[in-house]
C-alpha cells in the first residue's frame, strides 16, 4: 500500500473521531510543550547567570582576607604595600585592586542615602570595567582627598532633589563630607564582586582608613594575564598572604572556577526540568496508547472486514501505527511550538534574553516521533494478532 | 478444473477436554464456472465451511486445494494474500467500511496487492459500473439502500479477478425484490462472465436457482442435489 494512500486513510480515520484525537494529540502536546519550555529556561537561566562575565571577562580572580584568629589586628591586617609586594611576587597578575567596604550612614543634603562605601584604587574601574557618566573615577593621586565616584543607584537619589550634573555637590559619609567628582554608569551585577557598586560611594582607598579605624582591606580582585593557571595562582596568592602576615587567611576565587559550577549545576537544573517534563511526556504517550486501544476495540469489525480482502497482519499494524505517528507527530510539532512561545512568556517576564536553543525543540520532535512508534506499537500490534472470525462476528 | 477440492476436511474445536466435531470430512469439488449452494440449517457447520473456504480458518485435518494450490502449508501472510487475491467474499451484512466511498471501498482489496493508484481506481469504476453502481461512486454507504451496499460489496469481490465468489447469505438482509435482484447478478455473471459463485445459504428459493446444491447436516454431506 502507499505512503499516500496510507496518511491518507490514516487522517480520514483520525478526523472520523474528533474529539479522540484532540484528547490524544493534547496530551502528547502538553508534554512536548513542557520538555521545550522547562529545557529552553534552564538554558536561559544558565546564560543569564553567565553574562555576567560578558564584561567582566574570564581572567578575573578575587581574595577575601580573614584572620584565623577572628580578629584583625594590626599585625595580621593587609595594606597596600602587602598589595603592591604580591603583585610583584606574582607575575600572572596584571591588575591588582584591594579594596575596602565600610557601613556609614551615607546622606546627600540631609537625606538618607541607601548605600555603603567603598575604598578603592584606580584600578578597580579597569578590572571591573566601570564607565562613568559624569566627571571622572578616582586616581591614585587621591590620596587621602575627600573625594567620593557616586553608584547609579545613588545618583538616582541625588536626582530626586532636582540635581542633574551631580559633580561639584557634597555628600556626607559618616560625619565626613566628600565632594562628588564621578558618577557611575549603572553596573551588572555579579557575584564576583561582593558589593554592590550602583549603591556605593567609592572614596579613595587612603580615604577610606581615615573614615574608621576598623576599615581595613579585606578584599582584592585581580585581573589576570591570560592562560595564567588557576592552581597555581591561587595556591601562590595563598600561600603569599600566609607568609607576610601571621595569622591572615585568604579565600581565592576565580572566575573560570566558578563558571565552570555554575555551568555544571545548571546542567543539572535544566536536567530535573528536562525528567519533569519527560514525566508528562510520559503521560501523554500512556494517552496515546490508551486511545489507542480503544480504537481497536472500537474497530474489531473494520479490521475483520480488512482481513477478508486482503489484508496481512502487518498491514492492519502499520493502518494503527500510521494514526498512532501522525497524533504523536501533530502533538510534537504543536508541543514544539507552543513550548517555544511559553518559554518566551516566562523570559519576558524572568527578563531573561531570549533564545531559541535548537537541542529542546529537536528532542522534544525526536520525542515525540518515538511516543508514537513506542506507545502505538502494542495497540497496532493487537490489532494485527485478531483473528479475522472473530472481529467479523463481533458488532 | 477444479477451482475447489477438499479432501476429507475435518474442523474440531476443543472446549475444556472435550472434542467437538463441526466439520467430519467433507469431500467437495467445485469446478470453474459452476453456481453451488452450500445449505444446512443453523448449527450444520456451513459457516465455519464457508470460512475455511474462504481461507479465514483452517481445518484441523484433510487437505484443501485452492486451483490446485494446498494451503495448509500457508503462513498467515500468504494466507492472506492469496485470499486478496482468489477469494472474492460477498456477506449477509455487507460489511462495508462506512469512512470509505463506494469507489474507495471497492479499491480498498487491490490497495492490499500494491496494484497502482490509476489502475486500481480504473479498474473499480468499470467493477461499480458493471453492476450498476457507476452513478453512485463517491456516495458513502449510509447514503446507500440496502440492495445498493450489497451491489457495492459485490464490485468489490469481484475487482480482483478472484477464482471464487463466496457469498454468505447475500439476501438474508434484503427485502424479497431486492433480493431478487442480487441473485439475478450472481446468475448473470455466472452465466455471461463464467464466474465460479458459492453461495451459503438456508433458503430452499436461493438454492433452487443454482446448479448444484450441497446439503450439509451435522458436519457431513446429506446429499447433492442438481437442479437444471
Amino acid at each position: 500500500m502507499d505512503i499516500v494512500q496510507q496518511l491518507k486513510e490514516a487522517f480520514g480515520n483520525l478526523t472520523a473521531a474528533k474529539l479522540r484525537t484532540l484528547l490524544a494529540i493534547l496530551g502528547i502536546l502538553i508534554g512536548v510543550a513542557s520538555v521545550v519550555a522547562m529545557v529552553t529556561c534552564g538554558e536561559m537561566a544558565t546564560q543569564k547567570a553567565l553574562d555576567q562575565f560578558k564584561t567582566l571577562g574570564t581572567n578575573l580572580m578575587s581574595a577575601t582576607f580573614y584572620s584565623s584568629s577572628g580578629a584583625t589586628t594590626d599585625a595580621n591586617k593587609f595594606t597596600l604595600k602587602d598589595a603592591y609586594n604580591l603583585k610583584q611576587e606574582i607575575p600572572s597578575i596584571k591588575l591588582l585592586a584591594p579594596y575596602t567596604t565600610t557601613f556609614s550612614a551615607i546622606n546627600y543634603q540631609g537625606k538618607k542615602v541607601n548605600g555603603s562605601t567603598i575604598g578603592a584604587t584606580e584600578n578597580l574601574q579597569k578590572i571591573l570595567h566601570l564607565h562613568i557618566l559624569q566627571g571622572r573615577f578616582i586616581s591614585n593621586l587621591d590620596n587621602y582627598e575627600p573625594y567620593a565616584v557616586i553608584g547609579a543607584n545613588v545618583y538616582k537619589t541625588i536626582q530626586k532633589t532636582g540635581v542633574t550634573d551631580a559633580v561639584g555637590k557634597q555628600i556626607q559619609v559618616g560625619s565626613t563630607i566628600f565632594t562628588i567628582i564621578g558618577v557611575a554608569k549603572p553596573w551588572p551585577e555579579s557575584q564576583f564582586f561582593n558589593q554592590s557598586i550602583n549603591n556605593s560611594v567609592i572614596v579613595p582607598i587612603k580615604t577610606s582608613f581615615v573614615l574608621s579605624k576598623y576599615t581595613s582591606i579585606n578584599n582584592m580582585v585581580m585581573a589576570m594575564e591570560k592562560n595564567y593557571d588557576i592552581d597555581k595562582a591561587t595556591t601562590k596568592i595563598k600561600s603569599y598572604i600566609q607568609k607576610s602576615r601571621k595569622g591572615a587567611q585568604a579565600y581565592v576565587r576565580s572566575a573560570k572556577k566558578l563558571i565552570a559550577s555554575m555551568e555544571s549545576q545548571n546542567e543539572i537544573y535544566t536536567l530535573l526540568l528536562g525528567l519533569i517534563g519527560g514525566i508528562s511526556l510520559l503521560v501523554g504517550g500512556i494517552g496515546v496508547m490508551n486511545i489507542m486501544l480503544v480504537s481497536v476495540s472500537e474497530r474489531r469489525k473494520e479490521i475483520g472486514i480488512r482481513m477478508a480482502i486482503g489484508a496481512r497482519r502487518r498491514d492492519i499494524q502499520l493502518l494503527f501505527i500510521t494514526e498512532a505517528m501522525i497524533l504523536a507527530l501533530f502533538g510534537g510539532t504543536m508541543g514544539v511550538i507552543i513550548g517555544i512561545g511559553t518559554a518566551l512568556a516566562i523570559a519576558y517576564f524572568a527578563n531573561w534574553d531570549f533564545h531559541i536553543f535548537w537541542l529542546p525543540p529537536f528532542i522534544g520532535f525526536a520525542v515525540s516521533a518515538a511516543t508514537g512508534i513506542f506507545f502505538g506499537f502494542y495497540p497496532a500490534y493487537r490489532a494485527s494478532q485478531l483473528d479475522p472470525i472473530q472481529t467479523l462476528r463481533s458488532d | 478444473m477444479s477451482v475447489i477440492k477438499l479432501d476429507k476436511i475435518r474442523k474440531s474445536y476443543f472446549p475444556g477436554d472435550m472434542e467437538f466435531q463441526v466439520l467430519k470430512g467433507l469431500d467437495i469439488d467445485i469446478k470453474e464456472g459452476e453456481m453451488v449452494a452450500i445449505m444446512g440449517p443453523s448449527g450444520s457447520g456451513k459457516t465455519t465451511l464457508m470460512n475455511i473456504l474462504g481461507l479465514l480458518d483452517r481445518p484441523t485435518d484433510g487437505r484443501y486445494y485452492l486451483s490446485t494450490r494446498e494451503i495448509s502449508t500457508l503462513d498467515d501472510d500468504e494466507l492472506a494474500s492469496v485470499r486478496g487475491r482468489m477469494i472474492g467474499f460477498v456477506f449477509q451484512s455487507f460489511y462495508l467500511l462506512s469512512k470509505l466511498n463506494a469507489l474507495q471501498n471497492v479499491m480498498l482489496p487491490l490497495r492490499y496487492q500494491s496494484t497502482p493508484l490509476n489502475e486500481a481506481k480504473e479498474r473499480a469504476l468499470k467493477m461499480l459500473d458493471r453492476v450498476g453502481m457507476g452513478e453512485h461512486t463517491t456516495h458513502k454507504p449510509t447514503e446507500l439502500s440496502g440492495g445498493q451496499q450489497q451491489r457495492v460489496a459485490i464490485a468489490r469481490a469481484l475487482v480482483t479477478k478472484p477464482s471464487v465468489i463466496l457469498a454468505d447469505e447475500p439476501t438474508g438482509a434484503l427485502d424479497t425484490k431486492t433480493g431478487k435482484e442480487i441473485m439475478d447478478l450472481f446468475l448473470e455473471l455466472n452465466r455471461d462472465e463464467g464466474k465460479t459463485v458459492v453461495i451459503i445459504t438456508h433458503d430452499p428459493r436461493i438454492g433452487a436457482q443454482c446448479k448444484r446444491i450441497i446439503h450439509i447436516e451435522d458436519g457431513e454431506i446429506l446429499k447433492i442435489e442438481y437442479n437444471k
